[in-house]
């Protein structure tokens, strides 16, 4: 007998669109007598934004979708794209209009410096619409192989600015920006936190920071934190840094890492005269406007996880994400193919522990988090009965889980064969709204999809 | 009163670094000379399951680094007069080049691959397969200055102390100066000259090298962005001063700077025809030398991986360092306006790898 779900799909696929349940059940142990938890929905409506084969501006067509979307308050989705030519960029579309996609940028673009884009390898929004980008640039006629590194930000729509670039002086300091940018997040006012190297005053050491610059002109930027240096509260230097994610709030999760063991180089009298140190992955926590990090966890030993347990450690990989209430949230990769996700400080779920579809769970995304206080993931698995690969995409609100899509599901016309989640941190708006890459059983096409509560 | 002929002390004129003094002096090695060394390892091999990938990255290094100096070569012209147990002495023509000639040949082979779960039509037997998104193993060979020389330049500007050099090691691709002359002379800066070469060079060289820039774009189209390049960090600011003047072997020391050269006493009387002078050269190196590498691999805000190591590069050289006051000394007939050149050492020898152990600063007086 045909479930309800399996109704709705049928109901989804005769309207062209589609409205699934979410299919309540717990992953993870319950929250603790008392902690408060937001609502779940307990259904999507979802619809295409962009399908591959859809038009960009410029008269080309959407042939490739990686998979990095945003989704921001202005109503706007932003989506890193291949046009049927091979040029790679950044569009964005409007929710409420999706046939009208603005190209924000893309290989080839000549920038307001002149420089022109050879490629896009960060980017970020924020709830005002504005758009920052990492870009390789080249320089007016120079050698397409020796670029240079910078952050760009567009407010308003009106094109790309230089924010932050090679040599360029770091507002409110001696020091300058480096070459090589690592990470950007785009935040409150229009502010930029960029895990970036850079050089201090006289061209001393290079150093890898967390850079706070702010929008304004006549802002006062600053090195919220560096490396090597000394973290408050941590013992051991930390050694480099990752991917960072900022709140609105200004406070920040940041991917870092510190050796331990051994030491970065060993006395010359030696054979050994350095080699690969043993990291330890470390987040760090603070807020962006303060200098000091005001907590880290460190994720030093491995520790078999247990559900509803303290955080396992092992290794960051995964970029972290904090949540609109400040709780950071991530996936510790224990062991190479071993990964347990860790919400509010707890173990949600693990490798090899059961999907709520059943089946065992080998890896997990990233989870992003609504400014509503839900977090959004994915499971990963293998289904051995089938002999397949299965997905599901989970909505948790710190206590319970909803079950939003699996694995051929049928969404208008179509079954899902795969589903892009995590490449970004803002996948989610304030209206609880999704946006995300799928794949469809054609095998050909791709759709960046919008999910909206129901 | 005694006439002093003016007389020129150099440790070679022309300037040449390699015929300098060793900013670290050794015992046998007072003058800079060239080292030579090479050194490999593993910076970073990662495997790892994320999403629907399955990743694989590798990063090694083989080092080949040659470097003259770090040294410092000076020259000055003293002519005055003694009376008593006085000289009254002018300096001029004083000039002052301090830095390193550097080679730096490295091989850093390196592999990533990417792959991605795609499951089989959902009617069919529904069985997934790994699909390559991309890979590479490389193993580029390349100058790792020259490759990164636009970027000194842009930091350093177009008077930028870097310059090609020639060749003075067998082996490396390119050989490099970092070099930096006195702002100011002895008397200008009462008795004490400076020369400061600094630079400082983090970058990712990935994208600069055209053999693997095929690799880099197709990774790149897929917003996979592998990184792998030098910190460098260098800065080398030399103090040097004038201490001593001995005519004869007769010693005047206190030397009390003035407007053109300076003064100086000593116990006996100014001998009336001087033939030799020396001059005791006295330096106070400062050493920033860090050569880090970093390597990494990330994609958007998904995942990122990354090592980071340094090179012991005064290690590699077998140089161990002491920082501290040297002592060096020039010598001249008086009224002499040339100097010898140095046979044995300079750009132009045949290289082969030398060990330069250096010895504590009280202990480091030679003589040319």
């Amino acid at each position: 007998m045909p479930s309800r779900r399996d109704f709705i799909k049928a109901l989804g696929g005769a309207l062209g669109a589609g409205v699934l349940t979410a299919a309540g059940g717990r992953v993870g142990a319950p929250l603790p007598a008392g902690a408060a938890a937001p609502p779940l929905p307990s259904a999507y409506a979802y619809s295409t934004l962009i399908s591959t084969g859809g038009a960009l501006p410029g008269g080309q067509s959407l042939s490739f979708l990686p998979g990095p979307v945003m989704i921001n308050d202005a109503g706007k989705a932003i989506f890193y794209a291949k046009e049927a030519s091979g040029t790679m960029g950044v569009y964005e579309l409007d929710i409420s209009q999706p046939a009208s996609v603005r190209k924000v940028v893309r290989a080839g673009d000549v920038l307001s410096d002149g420089t022109t884009v050879g490629h896009v390898y960060g980017m970020d929004t924020n709830a005002n619409g504005s758009i920052a980008v990492l870009i390789y640039a080249i320089e007016p006629g120079g050698d397409p192989n020796k670029g240079l590194h910078g952050a760009y930000l567009e407010r308003g729509g009106n094109g790309m600015q230089p924010a932050a670039v090679f040599n360029q002086q770091i507002p409110g300091t001696s020091h300058r920006f480096g070459s090589h940018f690592t990470d950007i997040d785009l935040h409150s006012n229009d502010d930029l936190a960029l895990v970036t190297y850079y050089t201090t005053d006289g061209g001393g050491v290079g150093q890898s920071g967390l850079i706070h610059l702010p929008s304004s002109s006549n802002g006062t930027g600053r090195v919220v934190v560096s490396s090597p240096a000394l973290v408050h509260g941590q013992q051991g230097q930390v050694s480099s840094l990752g991917l960072v994610h900022v709140n609105a709030k200004g406070d920040y999760i940041l991917q870092a890492q510190k050796p331990s063991g051994g030491a970065l180089t060993t006395a010359s009298s030696g054979q050994d005269l350095g080699g690969p140190v043993r990291q330890d992955s470390l987040l760090i926590k603070g807020n962006i406007y303060r200098a000091e990090a005001s907590d880290f966890v460190s994720l030093a030993w491995p520790q078999y996880p247990k559900p509803g347990g303290p955080p396992p450690s092992g290794e960051i990989i995964y970029g972290p994400r904090i949540s609109a209430s400040s709780e950071p949230a991530y996936v510790v990769h224990i062991t190479d193919e071993r990964q347990s996700l860790v919400l509010q400080n707890r173990t949600i779920i693990s490798s090899g522990d059961l999907a709520p579809a059943g089946w065992t769970v080998i890896s997990i995304s990233p989870p992003n988090s609504s400014p509503d206080g839900l977090y959004y993931f994915t499971l990963m698995g293998f289904d051995q009965a089938n002999d397949q690969n299965v997905f599901q995409l989970i909505a948790h609100n710190g206590s319970e889980a909803r079950v939003m899509l699996s694995m051929l599901d049928t969404i208008g016309d179509k079954r899902i064969i795969n589903l892009l989640w995590g490449l970004h941190t803002d996948q989610a708006d304030s209206n609880g709204r999704l946006a995300f890459v799928v794949e469809w059983d054609d095998q050909a096409t791709q759709s960046l999809m919008l999910a909206t509560p129901a | 009163m005694v006439d002093i002929n003016r007389t020129e002390l150099a440790t070679s004129d022309p300037l040449d670094l390699c015929k300098g003094f060793a900013l670290f002096p050794s015992i046998g090695a007072v003058r800079a000379g060239i080292s030579s060394g090479s050194h490999g390892g593993t910076i970073l091999h990662k495997s790892a399951h994320i999403l629907v990938l399955r990743g694989n990255f590798s990063f090694a290094y083989e080092v080949l680094l040659g470097v003259c100096g770090p040294s410092y070569a000076v020259k000055f012209d003293l002519e005055g007069s003694g009376e008593g147990k006085q000289i009254d002495m002018k300096v001029s023509n004083d000039e002052m080049w301090a830095g390193f000639f550097v080679g730096f040949t490295i091989q850093f082979p390196m592999s990533a691959a990417v792959q991605y779960w795609k499951p089989g039509h959902w009617y069919s037997p529904w069985k997934g397969h790994w699909h390559d998104i991309g890979s590479f193993s490389i193993n580029p060979r390349i100058d790792l200055l020259g490759v990164i020389l636009f970027a000194i330049i842009k930091i350093l500007g177009p008077d930028s102390a870097l310059a090609q050099i020639n060749n003075f090691l067998p082996g490396l691709i390119g050989s490099w100066g970092f070099t930096g002359y006195n702002s100011t002379n002895f008397v200008a800066g009462d008795g004490t000259m400076t020369a400061e070469p600094v630079m400082n060079i983090p970058i990712n060289i990935i994208p600069l090298i055209p053999a693997i820039g095929e690799v880099d774009d197709s990774l790149n189209a897929i917003g996979l962005k592998i990184a792998s390049g030098p910190n460098l960090g260098i800065g080398i600011p030399v103090h040097t001063s004038l201490t001593k003047v001995d005519l004869d072997g007769h010693a005047y020391e206190g030397l009390s700077w003035n407007s053109s050269g300076f003064t100086a006493s000593g116990d006996d009387d100014v001998p009336a025809n001087p033939s030799t002078m020396s001059v005791r050269v006295t330096h106070n190196p400062d050493l920033t030398f860090l050569l880090g590498w970093f390597a990494s691999a990330s994609l958007f805000k998904l995942f990122r991986i990354s090592a980071t190591f340094n090179i012991d590069v005064l290690g590699i050289l077998g140089i161990t360092i002491s920082l501290g006051t040297y002592n060096n000394t020039l010598s001249n007939t008086v009224g002499s306006l040339a100097v010898d050149s140095c046979n044995t050492c300079g750009a132009q020898q045949a290289a082969s790898p030398v060990r330069v152990i250096f010895e504590e600063p009280a202990l480091a007086d030679g003589a040319v």
